[in-house]
């Protein structure tokens, strides 16, 4: 009888019980204005590039990155002072040879610069200035770039969340102490800084 | 027209039930809104991220079932409103004249979100459960009801069946919180078996509804008995009456109904609809042959304004949330908040039918 009494409780607390009528909800998450929109964007991914110039000196020694190296290959980063320097690619058999590629290809193969550490102004943004109707596309693009940029996905940044993305989460929720589901928790989005 | 379904993308890979949260809290079935505009609004939880072509506000406090792979959501239990019900199956083993809601023979298995979702219910929620006949899948409803009422006792159900499949064996479980906590929604239209059978669709319909009811009434189950008023059983309701006043008297509630112009009744209209407006006298003595024995009976599904002055008393609110509307006129009228209204499909040139109070 206590613990059901204390499971009611706690149910209670936890915001189950009477709810405010929904108007007089708080509103702790402004709408973001449609006018605004752009905006926060370029405020979003100067955020993510300083982000990430920490994570990926922190993991240069990572063996696991040979994936990186080739993200370059095709990118005018090389003309740029010499902040990163790639190791040797490890998988050449995987990736044509670093020649000036086909602009179709290079624009699949991404971010080149925004995930290496440039500076945040020369990063491009048209990666993300491209409208995109649903939210949800963008948030998944955003932790396939910082999953890609951990070390745990080499996939496509397309915002499908698929089998290898899938797969991506699981292993880096796992490495990260967090609860293995596969799917963007909160603590991913925490931990990849990601916000809307 | 309240929207339950709604267009929804998701990063999951199997269906999923949580309880939408204004703000992040530590509780793992709650998903919580990351941002909300223009009729859309995206939301994260322990199952993943998804987005509701919705805006935040009114989903506060829902309880949502997520299907990535059908690609919508399906508000299960709305936060505030009186008028949750689960849909438990499409089967029906009646094929009633009026049926708003046709059967199917297939049978989706949803108990396993069901459950989870009543335990995410408010505290003292009352929970209707409906089909199709939910009672063909007797064994699996009542287990559920076993457990959620066995952590949950403050919850309630309401189960709409046709009473064709209760037997002394699974009404001995109809104990406890399964006595109290159920309202069991019947439907009786005739005390004439050969018609109520033909209402209903089956043979032999009436014989076995009044076995169960037998069962149902000596093992102190609550019993609400629903009678559609439709042009076939109007001239009956008197020998109805003093049926379930001999015979039923110990039911909790009679509810005579208004046809709901949706599913068969669409088709068969004119021939099913009766204007209580012209012809209530029929209605009127059934409602006073009730009262007269101390059956609780209801009007439900009826304005108030087709309803004699006197006979208003029995009305109810009855038109759930979602599927209620009001005429133009109704504006005005000082009884609108006490007033079933109209379904959201009642033919539009009788709503605009009202008279404001």
């Amino acid at each position: 009888m206590k613990k059901r009494h204390f499971l009611i409780s706690s149910l209670v607390a936890a915001g189950i019980a009477p709810l405010p009528p929904a108007q007089g909800a708080p509103d702790g998450l402004a709408p973001t204005s449609g006018s605004g929109g752009d905006g926060d964007k370029d405020a979003m991914v100067r955020k993510f590039a300083q982000d990430h110039r920490i994570d990926l000196a922190q993991h240069r020694s990572h063996s696991s990155h040979a994936s990186h190296s080739s993200h370059r290959s095709g990118s005018s980063g090389r003309a740029r002072s010499p902040v990163y320097t790639p190791p040797p690619p490890r998988k050449p058999a995987t990736r044509p040879a670093p020649t000036p590629a086909p602009a179709p290809r290079n624009e699949r193969s991404t971010p080149p610069s925004s995930i290496l550490p440039s500076s945040p102004a020369i990063a491009p943004n048209t990666f993300y200035s491209e409208p995109s109707a649903q939210q949800i596309r963008d948030i998944v693009m955003r932790v396939q770039l910082s999953l890609k940029a951990y070390g745990y996905y080499d996939g496509k940044i397309d915002g499908m969340v698929g089998p290898q993305t899938r797969e991506a989460l699981k292993r880096f929720q796992s490495d990260y102490g967090l609860k293995v589901t596969g799917t963007i928790t909160p603590e991913v989005l925490d931990a990849f800084k990601i916000s809307a | 027209m309240i929207a339950l379904h709604l267009p929804a993308r998701s990063d999951a890979d199997a269906p999923f039930v949580t309880r939408l949260a204004a703000a992040r809290s530590a509780d793992e079935a709650e998903s919580f809104c990351l941002s909300s505009a223009s009729g859309r609004s995206l939301w994260c939880g322990m199952h993943g991220l998804f987005e509701l072509d919705h805006a935040r506000e009114e989903l506060i406090g829902d309880i949502l079932l997520v299907d990535p792979g059908a690609g919508r959501a399906e508000r299960l239990i709305r936060a505030g409103s009186r008028h949750n019900s689960l849909l438990v199956t499409e089967q029906c083993d009646q094929l009633c004249l009026m049926c708003s809601q046709p059967p199917k023979k297939a049978h989706h298995d949803r108990f396993a979100h069901f459950e989870a979702a009543c335990r995410l219910a408010a505290s003292g929620s009352v929970i209707g459960l409906t089909g199709g006949e939910p009672t063909l899948h007797l064994e699996p409803l009542l287990a559920m009801l076993e457990r959620l009422l066995g952590d949950r006792p403050d919850l309630a159900f309401h189960i709409l069946s046709n009473g064709q499949h209760f037997d002394a064996e699974n009404v001995a479980r109809l104990t406890g919180r399964l006595r109290t906590n159920i309202v069991w929604g019947i439907p009786l239209y005739a005390a004439d078996a050969l018609l109520h059978d033909r209402i209903v669709g089956k043979p032999g319909a009436f014989e076995r509804l009044t076995e169960s009811l037998a069962h149902l009434l000596t093992a102190g189950a609550r019993i609400e008995l629903r009678t559609v008023l439709l042009r076939d059983n109007l001239g009956t309701l008197g020998g109805l009456a003093r049926f379930v006043a001999l015979y039923l008297s110990h039911i909790e509630q009679w509810s005579l109904m208004g046809l709901e112009n949706i599913g068969f009744a669409r088709r068969r209209w004119d021939d099913l609809h009766i204007d209580l407006r012209t012809e209530f006298a029929p209605v009127a003595a059934a409602l006073d042959q009730a009262s007269l024995h101390g059956i609780p009976a209801r009007l439900f599904n009826i304005p108030l304004c087709h309803i004699p002055p006197a006979f208003r008393s029995f009305a109810v609110a009855s038109i759930s949330d979602w599927k209620q509307r009001f005429a133009p006129a109704c504006g005005r009228c000082a009884a609108r908040s006490d007033c079933a209204g109209f379904f959201e499909w009642h033919p539009d040139h009788l709503v605009e039918e009202v008279v404001p109070l």
